[in-house]
């Protein structure tokens, strides 16, 4: 298994079983080739496939909201594409939210890791108090969450990227850890 | 400081130019003065502070074979300061940064921005990686970079040393229906 190597030598990682392809396939399936991202740990083997599939283009963010913005230009443009980021990054990017994609109803395809929330089981508990906020924060901001929490269920991504095209707006795929680390 | 542009004057020396090219404004007096000067779908008005480079970056990716514009602010892009790394490391050749440097948050009260005359938006720019990074507040060499930098293939960004102006009468048109028009009209070329 190929391994990425940067440059400081971190986070190495031998992949084995289906950890990420079952969620690599369900974007192809929903056409989905661009990913917009922005690295968290729970993301890392499914960060770790798609930069080794050439049916992805990688494009690394600096912050998440940059990503909504760029997203945004490939949607009005017709392209799809996906945003990946942590939960805490969804909450930074509210005002970008409100301000493009919902206000301009712009499909949007969030996949956003679902660090510390309650029965996720995330041994991290500085995530506890975002992990509770989040869904009330998307029930806040109208955006309509689908779940993934094992990777049987990635076909839910497929189902959420329809309902972002038709209700052109965004939409929150939750993904729990036995869907991205198993 | 030397060498200022009327900024009214920069956008339009570059309507004369632009064609087909989608053109994505940073929210505030951009917004007032480009709808007025060049009025057309290909224009789309951006909704949220910052986010005009990262729109244009997107829709780059998506349209290799057109030049994409994007008019941007100076204080927009201070809100949004890694976009000149991501964009630089994408370094889209169809994408085409101008950022209109008038030292102002002219839309909401003409305030300065943090940093005017420290910090240097094209240092900024060449050390986030730009391959091409340019600056003049020079309204005849604006005129004459303007063809080549509408029919070059390299990311560019050019920084516009220009005055806060008097403010053109408020844009009172609907972004939301700018923006349909805009993605219609990209999907009819």
């Amino acid at each position: 298994m190929s391994e990425l190597s940067t440059k400081s030598g971190a986070l190495r990682r031998d992949l084995t079983g289906g950890a990420g392809n079952d969620i690599a396939d369900a974007l192809i399936r929903a056409k989905i080739h661009n990913l917009a991202v922005l690295p968290e740990t729970w993301l890392t083997p499914l960060l770790h496939r798609v930069n080794q599939r050439d049916e992805f283009k990688v494009i690394r963010l600096t912050r998440e909201e940059e990503g909504i913005g760029i997203c945004t230009g490939l949607a009005l443009a017709g392209v799809g594409s996906a945003l990946l980021m942590q939960n805490t990054g969804l909450l930074a990017s509210a005002n970008a939210l409100v301000t493009i994609p919902l206000k301009y109803r712009v499909p949007l395809l969030m996949l956003v890791s679902y660090r510390g929330a309650p029965g996720e089981d995330d041994d991290r508990d500085y995530h506890l108090l975002e992990g509770e906020l989040t869904e009330p924060a998307l029930a806040a901001l109208r955006i309509p969450v689908f779940r993934v929490r094992t990777p049987d269920e990635a076909e839910n991504i497929v189902y959420a990227n329809t309902r972002a095209q038709l209700a052109k707006q965004p939409v929150a795929v939750l993904l729990s850890r036995g869907a991205l680390m198993s | 400081m030397s060498g200022f542009m009327d900024r009214a004057k920069c956008l339009q020396a570059l309507a004369k130019y632009v064609t087909d090219e989608p053109v994505v404004v940073a929210v505030g007096g951009l917004i007032d003065e480009w709808s007025q000067i060049l009025p057309r779908k290909l224009n789309l008005y951006s909704g949220g502070m910052g986010l005009a480079s990262s729109i244009g970056l997107g829709l780059s990716i998506a349209l290799p074979e057109r030049r994409v514009i994007v008019l941007d602010g100076d204080g927009a892009v201070l809100m949004n300061l890694g976009t000149l790394v991501t964009t630089s490391e994408q370094s889209p050749p169809n994408l085409l940064h101008l950022i209109f440097h008038n030292g102002t948050y002219q839309s909401s009260g003409g305030f300065p921005v943090p940093g005017e005359g420290k910090a240097s938006l094209v240092e900024l720019a060449n050390a986030a990686g730009g391959i091409d990074v340019r600056s003049t507040g020079d309204l005849e060499s604006w005129k004459e970079m303007i063809p080549d930098l509408l029919a070059s293939r390299q990311h560019s960004i050019v920084v516009l040393e220009v005055t806060d102006g008097d403010a053109a009468p408020l844009f009172s048109g609907d972004k939301l229906m700018q923006r349909q028009r805009f993605e219609q009209a990209l999907s009819q070329n």
